[in-house]
């Protein structure tokens, strides 16, 4: 840009329709370019400078925060990894068909001993690949049904609470208060415990139990964004509240949420296999979390057993957190430009 | 530049900076600069934003970070200030040299008292007991003119006022006896009120003590009235250097002259309607050369006579505003009537808390009434919720202070736009995005600017887009709060001159709210003063010279004005003889369009 715009001058200004919508001499070049090239050729295609010729929608690219992610390193490795865990999840069945807790060989195989069980057996001799391949389905499961049901509810309350202030908030923040007060782990054991253990309850119910961080969160960011003069901006042209809330403030508020969910991923399937080893989990459904709890026993004498699962579970939450990292850079548009 | 300045023997000279530059890896933000400060002189280094004023008066003090690079000469008290070790340095550091900053607010620790805060550099710097320091620090509260001086030793920071604040740190920067004292942006936060006395305090205990004062200001009213000589500083160099009276009435340089011509004067007559300001362009040439040309242009607006009979774009009727706070009911606005014409600019001017902004926003319906009618178009819309007063919202917008936090960081300038028009009922996409390309167009933006973010724009284009998004709506009426309060003074003229060339063309009302009066002055057609609340005086443009009330004559008496006025009183562009100093580049580029 130049650093001092020119003074407007007082002629009347070109309608848009009246100048040439593209210059024609370049035009199939410019098509041909880049449908070769691609989106490599997207620098290629920017007006040249600001005289005459420009397009009527945004000309860099279409899909700003996908073409962010796929340039930054981090957000790569967390997606292919855990694109790769949610295929081996969707494939259990295939790959290892049967159920996963019957016995398929000889009890406490380290893994590398019996080439037929690359990861080993466990006490009763079943199969470790088979257990995390079946457990990647219900652990994801739960930790993304969970983070979402928190997110949403949590995002709700703490959105309400946060922009309309006064007697709303005074509501919201009690019934955030009582969430926050109450063991959520018992919260939920006494909940599953009335109700069926199934998996699907589970997910839900913690969910229902965590999100009160996300709301308390979100409250926060809402009452400071509130004062910003853009939102003042916003309201002084008459905009809606659920446009205020949903597209101005909230995308500015999206960086704790995002980082909130990852964390809630990781501790949903944690809390779930804190279910399972005190016996009220899903009883027919094996998952990384109730593989630790029987592997647990034997930490000392076969430490693969925790080991394994174990770091099946660090991984997926490190990589949800590069993904979110990236995300809330690729959000940005500030740093968006920026290689990350 | 003027190494062997003539009114300075380098014998005399408490301070000389020579050559310092100060760079970030690759970025110079300094880029050698030389000048003198002589003991019991002022010297005001002026510029606008990013010049490297505030960098060279950190460097002085080695203050800055230990990713700035230093180099050149510092010389204070024959020793060499950039060599030193640490550990004299801060020796030097409020004893020898000590520095006020801009703001009083902040720069307090706020749960020490204002007795301790001030005790605890004598103690450090002079070695006096705790009780010799108390009672010194009463003595210096007394000196720098805190009222009941006694009884505000055991204060806290928040128990002061803004102005009382910056007192308590210039009587800690003073405590020592300091032989050069540095004031950076010393009353930008304060009001003009205020700002008097605490210049005024300056100026007196620089010549008192025998004191070197280097004044960092980037307005040029303070440095006309308060500085002995003066500094220009522009892309980390100093463009011009003399005595105030030189810079004042003959200047040298392009841009001083741009900045003097650019910055309003209370004692000056020029008028939106009859002049436009002159806009300082800055070329880069190819070798890194800047080239810099003034830009002005004529204009000439049929003063509207205000038609008393006819029914006015808006009128308040005995308008109060009240807030609950936790100590009881604050009322901001108290009884405000007031009326503004259709293509009239009424000023309104007053100092921070006079509840200006609730007035505006209680216009806006961002805040409800507690008493009284907001007749827009002759429509009371002060009762009106929110859904009701969407149909009326078109016709008045807001233009904000801020230009860095009125803008959604999140959104492209389309979209900020694009949304306006949506809300309001525009359903083609081929109509809006026309709409948009002609508004950024007028505001005198490129329109690639439309696909930018926020983060993309310096400030004064960022302005722009704010007033897009004002004018996008086709109002009638613009309220305009402290629009241009935060831009640089050559930023500002071009955002004034655009404000200006707008309304001409879509025949707009302002409601031009601002603490500054020379910029109500010369864009306003009529003035309200306010105060406390309450309209306290309104006036025509004679206003200025026929005050009544006490509070307007005060606030008028304590505007800085320069001591020295351009040969030439009435500012009329081209007829000025300073400005014939770059008639041809002018010329060139007039040919050039």
């Amino acid at each position: 840009m130049s650093h001092s715009s020119p003074t407007p001058t007082l002629e009347r200004p070109r309608p848009a329709s009246a100048r040439p919508a593209t210059q024609p001499v370049n035009h199939w070049r410019q098509q041909l370019g880049s449908t070769l090239l691609g989106r490599f050729a997207a620098k290629g295609r920017l007006p040249a400078d600001d005289s005459g010729h420009f397009p009527l929608s945004e000309p860099r690219h279409r899909w700003p925060v996908l073409r962010s992610l796929s340039r930054s390193p981090a957000a790569l490795i967390g997606f292919s990894v855990l694109l790769l865990i949610v295929i081996v999840a969707l494939s259990a069945s295939y790959l290892y068909p049967g159920d996963p807790l019957d016995m398929a060989g000889a009890p406490l195989l380290t893994p590398g001993e019996d080439w037929q069980f690359p990861l080993g057996t466990d006490a009763l001799g079943r199969d470790l690949a088979a257990g995390l391949a079946h457990g990647a389905r219900v652990s994801l499961m739960v930790g993304v049904t969970a983070a979402l049901v928190s997110v949403l509810i949590g995002t709700l309350v703490g959105a309400l609470a946060g922009y309309f202030g006064g007697r709303v908030d005074r509501v919201l923040g009690w019934l955030i208060e009582l969430f926050q007060t109450t063991p959520s782990f018992l919260l939920v054991v006494v909940v599953v415990s009335i109700t069926q253990s199934t998996i699907g309850i589970i997910a839900v119910v913690i969910g229902l139990t965590s999100w009160d961080t996300v709301a308390r969160l979100v409250r926060a960011e809402f009452r400071a964004l509130l004062n910003a003069d853009f939102v003042l901006a916003a309201r002084t042209v008459g905009y809606s509240t659920r446009w205020i809330i949903f597209r101005e403030v909230l995308p500015n508020a999206l960086p704790p949420i995002i980082i909130t969910a990852s964390v809630i991923v990781a501790s949903a399937i944690l809390t779930e296999s804190s279910l399972s080893f005190l016996g009220v989990g899903d009883p027919n459904k094996i998952s990384w979390g109730s593989m630790i709890g029987t592997g647990r026993d034997m930490l000392r004498s076969a430490l693969y057993l925790t080991a394994i699962p174990g770091i099946a579970l660090v991984t997926t939450v490190f990589c949800l957190n590069l993904v979110g990292d990236a995300l809330i850079s690729a959000l940005n548009p500030r740093l968006r430009g920026r290689a990350s | 530049m003027n190494a062997a300045a003539p009114f300075n023997q380098p014998g005399q000279a408490l301070l000389r900076v020579r050559g310092l530059k100060v760079s970030y890896g690759d970025f110079e933000a300094v880029k050698g600069v030389s000048f003198d400060v002589a003991p019991g002189e002022t010297l005001a280094l002026v510029g606008e934003s990013g010049c490297g004023k505030s960098t060279t008066a950190m460097a002085i003090m080695r203050l800055l970070g230990g990713r700035a690079l230093i180099s050149g000469e510092v010389g204070f008290d024959g020793r060499n200030l950039a060599q030193i070790s640490d550990q004299d340095m801060r020796d030097l550091r409020g004893n020898d040299i000590s520095m006020v900053f801009q703001d009083p607010m902040t720069s307090l620790n706020p749960v020490l008292a204002i007795g301790e805060q001030i005790s605890e550099v004598l103690r450090r710097h002079r070695g006096l007991s705790r009780i010799e320091a108390r009672a010194e620090a009463l003595k210096l509260l007394k000196r720098v003119r805190i009222p009941n001086a006694e009884a505000r030793l055991d204060d806290f920071p928040h128990n002061l006022s803004g102005g009382q604040r910056q007192r308590v740190m210039i009587a800690i920067a003073v405590a020592c006896n300091p032989r050069l004292l540095i004031a950076d942006e010393p009353t930008t936060a304060l009001d003009v009120t205020v700002q008097a006395h605490i210049l005024q305090l300056l100026k007196e205990l620089s010549q008192e003590y025998a004191m070197g004062l280097l004044l960092i200001t980037h307005d040029l009213g303070v440095v006309g009235q308060w500085a002995d000589r003066v500094a220009v500083m522009y892309d980390g160099r100093i463009v011009e250097e003399g005595s105030t009276e030189d810079i004042f009435t003959a200047a040298q340089h392009p841009y001083t002259q741009g900045l003097l011509g650019a910055s309003l004067r209370l004692d000056s007559d020029s008028h939106y309607a009859r002049v436009s300001l002159p806009e300082i362009n800055v070329q880069r040439g190819a070798n890194g050369q800047i080239r810099f040309d003034l830009d002005s242009h004529a204009r000439t607006v049929t003063a509207r006579d205000a038609d008393a009979s006819a029914q006015p774009i808006l009128e308040l009727r005995h308008l109060s505003t009240a807030y609950k706070t936790r100590q009881g009911t604050v009322t901001a606005v108290r009884d405000v009537s007031l009326r503004i014409a259709t293509g009239e600019t009424l000023g309104l001017v007053g100092e921070s808390g006079c509840g200006k902004s609730t007035l505006s926003k209680t216009i806006l319906g961002l805040v409800k009434a507690s008493a009284g009618q907001v007749l827009l178009n002759g429509v009371d819309i002060a009762g009106l919720d929110e859904r009701r007063l969407r149909s009326h919202r078109p016709f008045v917008q807001m233009v904000f202070q801020d230009p860095y936090g009125s803008l959604n960081p999140k959104h492209s300038v389309y979209r900020i736009l694009d949304g306006v028009l949506k809300t309001h009922g525009e359903k083609s996409a081929q109509a809006r995005s026309e709409r948009i390309f002609d508004i950024i167009h007028r505001v005198g933006l490129p329109p690639s600017a439309v696909w930018k973010y926020p983060h993309e724009f310096s400030g004064g284009q960022r302005q722009r887009v704010g007033v897009a998004r004002a004018l996008i709506l086709r109002p009638s009426l613009v309220i305009l709060d402290e629009a241009v309060s935060s831009l640089d003074v050559s930023v500002r003229a071009q955002i004034l001159n655009l404000l200006a060339d707008l309304k001409q063309e879509f025949g707009l009302s302002y409601l031009f709210i601002s603490h500054d009066l020379s910029v109500v002055k010369y864009m306003a057609d009529r003035v309200l003063v306010m105060h406390d609340g309450q309209i306290v005086e309104e006036g025509g443009h004679d206003l200025w010279q026929n005050a009544r009330h006490d509070y307007t004559r005060k606030l008028i008496g304590s505007v800085p004005v320069p001591r020295y006025a351009p040969a030439d009183e009435e500012s009329v562009p081209y007829a000025n003889p300073a400005w014939q100093t770059v008639p041809l580049a002018v010329l060139l580029s007039r040919i050039a369009i």
